[in-house]
């Protein structure tokens, strides 16, 4: 009986609150404004999903915003899977624990800071053009530019992949690895067959973080920004919201199947 | 168990990761001391006026104070809502149970702008000002799911392992935290 | 509903939205020191975004919006501002008969706000790159400075790219760049789409552009003197320009938010503003014009030939001469239904910017 007490107050703040209003969103999503006073007209129709679906620059959008995201989150495993390793196998008990505090201490800093120190590093008169031109290469004008969104994204959500891969990774037992070298497995073959498989929850529980957070700052501007903050037509904000809702409930689904959600 | 060429490459692998992750924070820190406000490196010079000149902005103390008050909130909140979650998800299984765990986890896997969105349409629409209550909502919905997680990792863990050192495996769970 | 008819005593706190540089020190605090009302401020990018904070009659929380006429009717349909009495405003007598009741912030005799100042949308460029001021808007559709310019992030932008092809298109027949027929229209998103490639960033608000501007990321772009003027007090080697096109202005009004829990502060502050002294600060801070003529005397004082410098003593025939942003509306001038709305204006920038 005193599980279901303890559930109630979470599941009736989930539901009242959260889950209302994602149902009221939706809703509104069927609704459009006055486009003249910007207030809501609550008319059903189809009208904004028909925009997103026939507009190119929509399509554009998106089809660009997933892709960062896929890219972000690759390049994020890729960077997170040696230094995981590193921390789970190699590193002694002591060196573990700081490399852990090291890793999480920049999300203390402020998220608007350290944007805006790859601002400074890749603006026009940077450090990094600073450092090409003192070495005789020519400027990289990469701020502002998708190059640079790459960058930082994966720079913003890097705590967040390392941290599910270490955990994937410590619970990996040594003993493991050493049947297979007694089996005679060489080393690369051990890591390859057996802890990467194993690690694979534990990816995938970071690429949750890393796909979801960069799709929802890169589509933050068009969202709020275009919509709700300039032409205050929140049922059209609305009806794109539906857009990465929709992927992320499909990356979800692929998500369990893999058996990330025990290694959040 | 590592051939040492292996354990090398990792090592320098780490520090690079490392060094990534702390130069631009460093660099933010340095800027701080610059003495002018145009953002070309290398910087102009060093000096405190813009502590100072911070300091005393009234509006930037008044968000600080905010911050506290909204996070502090939040945070209790969080914590006794989210704990009851984790305890009541892992004692039971009933019914549904999947579908719950799903929606707890919906503030992190989804783009926290919907939520803002939603949690905005929503006081909209039942006539509630935006104050300090509304961001506290807010941003606890989000908190719950974190510590949840955390909560609920920490308790598998000691729940199911059965080697003897098992203070060393319930200390804190690496989950992310909130940004 | 009638305005009120005095002004009673100050509440101690008023609430603006704001254009970033209409609120200075230099003026709000001895404005403070006088009346007690201590100003809180909310510097929007755009007036879209002015719209969109000023919903449902400022809420509660916002007292007066200095909107540009591109965002008066709405606020006015929508209910959001509502009328100010003009009595109680001492200079407005002295306001340039243009600004005393423009179409944009009076309808029907009733006035929904007090006229405030104006000023062109200039283009601002690097002296470095260009020694001799640019004679044509064409600077900022010219390929050859691809990644190098900056314009605002702004749907009223299309009626600056028609304006451009009022000019290099004849043809097309535009006269006023905010009544557009579809086939007007489509040129001038058409134009902009073309400019998209060669733009480094579009600028949401003016210190974006001070910032691109610095960091040497862009060389040229549209702008308010308000950029020009903080550029150079920094040092920065820019001037700026208005091309033989012609250009598009902007004319802000005071208005008072429907639920403005402060209504006396907000007049006492729009009396203060529209004093001569006032006036000219403003204008010479943010770069702009101010509409009472008493306040050429006192720019004068302040800097030398300013006032002829900002036309602050022109005709009413000058003010033809500057488009000045004003909602687009369905109506056209003529009375017939095919311009395109202001709706359609956003839509179009949204697939201009992706």
């Amino acid at each position: 009986m005193r599980p279901a007490l303890l559930l109630t107050p979470p599941l009736a703040w989930f539901v009242l609150v959260y889950l209302t209003s994602l149902v009221l969103l939706l809703i509104t999503a069927f609704w459009t404004i006055d486009t003249f006073t910007t207030q809501i007209v609550q008319v059903w129709n189809l009208d904004n999903f028909r925009i997103i679906l026939t507009e190119p620059a929509y399509r554009l959008i998106i089809g660009r915003t997933v892709g960062i995201a896929a890219l972000v989150t690759v390049t994020d495993a890729i960077l997170a899977f040696p230094f995981a390793y590193y921390m789970a196998k190699v590193a002694s008990r002591r060196t573990q624990t700081i490399l852990f505090a090291a890793v999480l201490l920049p999300l203390w800093a402020s998220y608007l800071a350290r944007v805006y120190a790859w601002i400074l590093i890749l603006n026009h008169s940077g450090i990094l053009n600073w450092s090409l031109q003192s070495i005789g290469l020519p400027a990289a004008n990469i701020g502002y530019t998708n190059t640079a969104m790459w960058l930082v994204f994966s720079y913003i959500w890097l705590p967040f992949m390392i941290i599910p891969t270490y955990a994937a990774l410590e619970r990996v037992p040594d003993s493991l690895l050493e049947a297979a070298a007694d089996l005679g497995a060489r080393r690369w073959r051990a890591v390859l067959d057996i802890v990467v498989p194993l690690a694979i929850p534990g990816v995938v529980a970071g690429s949750i973080f890393t796909f979801s957070l960069t799709l929802g700052d890169y589509i933050t501007p068009i969202l709020v920004y275009s919509n709700i903050g300039i032409a205050n037509n929140v049922p059209f904000a609305a009806a794109l919201a539906v857009v990465p809702v929709a992927i992320m409930a499909v990356y979800l689904l692929i998500a369990k199947r893999l058996g990330a959600f025990e290694a959040l | 168990m590592e051939g040492a060429w292996t354990k090398l490459a990792l090592r320098i692998w780490a520090a690079l990761i490392l060094l990534f992750l702390f130069i631009p924070i460093l660099l933010i820190f340095f800027y701080a001391f610059n003495t002018s406000n145009i953002e070309s490196w290398p910087i102009a010079g060093l000096t405190f006026k813009w502590f100072t000149a911070t300091w005393n902005d009234s509006d930037v103390r008044s968000a600080l104070v905010l911050s506290l008050q909204a996070g502090l909130a939040a945070t209790a909140l969080a914590l006794v809502l989210g704990s009851c979650a984790a305890f009541a998800i892992h004692r039971t299984t009933f019914f549904g149970r999947d579908a719950v765990s799903l929606l707890f986890i919906l503030p992190l896997a989804l783009p926290g702008i919907i939520t803002g969105i939603a949690l905005n349409a929503f006081f909209s629409f039942g006539g509630v000002t935006f104050s300090i209550w509304t961001i506290i909502v807010g941003h606890a919905t989000f908190c719950i799911v974190v510590v949840y997680n955390n909560v609920l990792a920490r308790l598998r863990r000691c729940h199911s392992s059965r080697r003897p050192s098992w203070r060393e495996r319930c200390w804190l769970s690496p989950s992310p935290s909130t940004r | 509903m009638a305005p009120q008819t005095s002004i009673g005593p100050g509440e101690g706190q008023l609430n603006l939205v704001l254009w970033d540089g209409y609120a200075d020190k230099s003026w709000v605090d001895p404005f403070t020191a006088a009346t007690g009302c201590k100003v809180s401020q909310k510097p929007a990018g755009s007036s879209d975004e002015m719209v969109s904070l000023m919903k449902g009659g400022g809420a509660g929380q916002w007292d007066m919006v200095s909107a540009s006429g591109d965002a008066d009717l709405r606020l006015i349909y929508g209910g959001d501002v509502k009328p100010m009495n003009t009595a109680l405003i001492p200079d407005f007598a002295n306001f340039q008969t243009y600004f005393k009741a423009p179409g944009y912030n009076t309808i029907n005799g009733i006035h929904y706000g007090i006229s405030l100042q104006w000023g062109p949308n200039t283009l601002l460029y690097s002296t470095k790159k260009f020694p001799n001021a640019p004679t044509s808007w064409s600077t900022i559709y010219d390929p050859a400075n691809k990644g190098l310019l900056t314009v605002p992030d702004n749907p009223i932008q299309i009626a600056d790219a028609a304006l451009y092809l009022s000019k290099t298109q004849p043809d097309l027949g535009i006269k006023d760049p905010y009544e557009l027929t579809q086939k007007q229209f489509d040129a001038s998103v058409a134009l902009l789409k073309q400019q998209r490639p060669l733009i480094k960033k579009y600028w949401a608000l003016a210190t974006d552009e001070i910032t691109l501007f610095q960091n040497g990321d862009v060389v040229a772009g549209a702008a308010w003197p308000f950029q020009t003027i903080q550029l150079k007090a920094a040092g920065a080697a820019v001037a700026d320009t208005i091309p033989i096109e012609g250009a598009t202005g902007w004319a802000d009004t005071w208005m008072l938010a429907t639920k403005a829990a402060h209504p006396n502060c907000a007049y006492l502050w729009t009396k203060w503003v529209s004093t001569p002294k006032v006036q000219a600060m403003q204008a010479l801070s943010f770069g702009e014009t101010p509409v009472n003529t008493k306040a050429c005397a006192e720019m004068e004082t302040l800097s030398a030939g300013s006032c002829a410098q900002y036309h602050a003593d022109a005709p009413g025939s000058y003010f033809n001469t500057i488009k000045f942003w004003t909602t687009p509306i369905a109506t056209c001038a003529d009375g017939s239904n095919n311009c395109i709305p202001y709706a359609q204006w956003q839509a179009a920038w949204t697939t201009i910017t992706a």
